[in-house]
């Protein structure tokens, strides 16, 4: 488990780490400057906010003007959504100010008012909903009706030279994905024992960001689709993160996408420590 | 025992207490006996952030 995208790029490319979750515009830049990576699924969809002050001044994002938003890294999707409720408020970049933070930091921050705003993954909304001090000001499915957020990026030394474990984690992270989206009791027996041996967070939030609503966080439609990532690089591309048109094949291998098609959910006991 | 022999013993002592501290708390020796497998039995590590 790592704090922040910076150390999960650079433990990356070291080969400390030979896969990662980690934002799809980080994931699209690190190939493009050439790192040997691809991307092989989705993590999940929707699951990111923009969240101010419960009893703050800001009541739309018009509001914003001026004020300080913090984004987990300039290459992150949930800066990409601040650039699109700009567009769509007629607002000019200029007009807010972004910080980057690491994600567990930005909760707090919005607390202690040292930012007016942040735009985030779960459970970060949730913590500050729950904490009594955050509002969502709007959801990034609000603006990106097919938002997604991290995405599965796997060394290419890994894809080429031991396919079959690749494909056994993206067939695993599918059939999580469809148990999870089963209902809420999955969610809620996830929320208990990810929080207690994953996250190291209170599974009361994991359970509020999963259940609050059911489809606040989706885990299906995770093969990676051309206009989805075509988007995200020309988006990426007008906000100066990108400095070439790179090609979807490029970075993307969807042929695992395609061999976890036809998974079914785990098997899974409340408790147990396996499942099936 | 002389002073030097208590000081040199003492030195010594101290050094292989942090060596053996910082052999126990900062080295990942499954990660270092991971590396060290062939390529085909290496588990393959996989990092988040605790966050969607």
């Amino acid at each position: 488990m790592f704090q922040g995208f910076p150390e999960i790029k650079e433990a990356l490319i070291s080969n400390k780490m030979q896969a990662a979750f980690m934002v799809a515009p980080m994931a699209i830049a690190l190939r493009a400057q050439g790192v040997p990576v691809k991307i092989v699924y989705l993590g999940h969809r929707y699951g990111s906010a923009v969240v101010v002050r419960k009893d703050g001044p800001i009541k739309t994002f018009a509001d914003m003007r001026g004020r300080t938003i913090a984004i987990p890294s300039r290459f992150s999707d949930e800066r990409l959504i601040v650039f699109r409720a700009l567009k769509a408020f007629n607002m000019k970049p200029s007009d807010i100010k972004m910080v980057e933070m690491a994600p567990p930091d930005v909760a707090g921050a919005l607390a202690a008012k040292a930012i007016d705003a942040f735009s985030m993954g779960e459970p970060y909304p949730s913590q500050a909903e729950m904490g009594g001090f955050g509002r969502v000001l709007f959801h990034a499915r609000e603006y990106w009706p097919d938002y997604m957020s991290c995405v599965l990026v796997v060394r290419q030394d890994m894809i080429d030279d031991r396919r079959e474990a690749v494909q056994t984690l993206v067939d695993g992270i599918a059939r999580s994905g469809i148990w999870l989206d089963e209902g809420r009791p999955h969610r809620e027996q996830a929320a208990d024992f990810v929080g207690r041996f994953y996250f190291r967070q209170n599974p009361a939030l994991l359970r509020w960001a999963l259940t609050n609503p059911l489809d606040r966080v989706v885990y299906s439609q995770l093969t990676p689709r051309k206009p989805d990532f075509d988007l995200v690089r020309d988006l990426m591309i007008e906000t100066g993160v990108l400095n070439r048109k790179i090609e979807f094949e490029e970075y993307i291998d969807a042929t695992f996408a395609e061999g976890a098609k036809g998974m079914t959910a785990w098997k899974y006991e409340a408790g147990s420590s396996r499942a099936q | 025992m002389s002073d030097s022999k208590k000081i040199t013993l003492g030195v010594f002592a101290w050094m292989v207490l942090v060596t053996g501290l910082h052999l126990g708390l900062n080295m990942n020796w499954s990660v270092m006996l991971n590396d060290r497998l062939p390529a085909a039995m290496r588990r393959l590590y996989v990092a988040y952030i605790p966050v969607t």
